[in-house]
């Protein structure tokens, strides 16, 4: 299936990413890299914990993975790394790389691969606060229904 | 029949585990079972309208009756990435 799908707790390796997302009979491959950032919504973040059902998680990569060959049928590999655990500020949490014979393709398949990802993958962040409190990140989900 | 129920996020850190194995009757429903939850620890009501729920690892419908065996997995607002 040329996919390569991972959870691990240690840094991820963007040139590993890289090297399992293309191949010679690709045109292009389109990495996107997933950082944690310094704050959100104006709130200092000292740290972050992201957690998974990784069984589930898996199969849905490969249902992303299935939807993403059939709307972009020229779709190359397709390599989903995620992190897990405590990471701090800068590093990276995610590396999705989807590789296609157009550019174009290989574009819109790594946005919808992150995009569907965040909306589905059952993958739990939680905010550590500079202030010493800490919330679930609740995603758009939660937000909108909240208005 | 028996079920179990995996948590994550605030369900596991409200139980303080990450599974529960339930006795229910044959029938309930994924939703009944987040209503029995909610009922044990209240912090957990506020997910009612929002959760989703795995069975054996793919998404179903809330109305979703379980069997014996199944396991269920509670999915609070999911923020991967």
């Amino acid at each position: 299936m040329n996919n390569d799908f991972r959870f691990t707790r240690e840094p991820l390796d963007l040139q590993s990413a890289y090297d399992l997302g293309t191949d010679s009979g690709q045109g292009a491959v389109v990495i996107m890299v997933g950082t944690v950032r310094t704050s959100t919504g104006g709130r200092a973040v000292a740290f972050l914990d992201y957690e998974a059902y990784e069984p589930m998680a898996l199969a849905v990569f490969e249902q992303i993975a299935a939807e993403i060959r059939s709307r972009w049928p020229a779709t190359g590999r397709i390599v989903v790394h995620h992190r897990l655990g405590r990471l701090a500020i800068g590093e990276a949490s995610v590396i999705v790389a989807v590789g296609n014979a157009h550019r174009a393709d290989a574009f819109a398949g790594c946005q919808y691969a992150i995009d569907a990802l965040k909306r589905d993958a059952p993958i739990w962040k939680k905010e550590h606060w500079a202030d010493g409190n800490s919330d679930w990140v609740t995603g758009s989900l939660l937000l909108s229904a909240q208005g | 029949m028996k079920i179990h129920v995996r948590l994550f996020a605030s369900y596991r850190e409200a139980f303080e585990r990450d599974e529960l194995e339930l006795e229910v009757p044959g029938g309930t429903t994924c939703t009944q079972i987040q209503t029995q939850l909610a009922a044990e620890q209240p912090v957990l009501e506020r997910w009612g309208s929002v959760v989703r729920y795995g069975v054996n690892c793919r998404f179903v419908p809330p109305e979703t009756p379980l069997t014996d065996g199944d396991e269920l997995v509670l999915i609070p607002p999911v923020s991967g990435g």
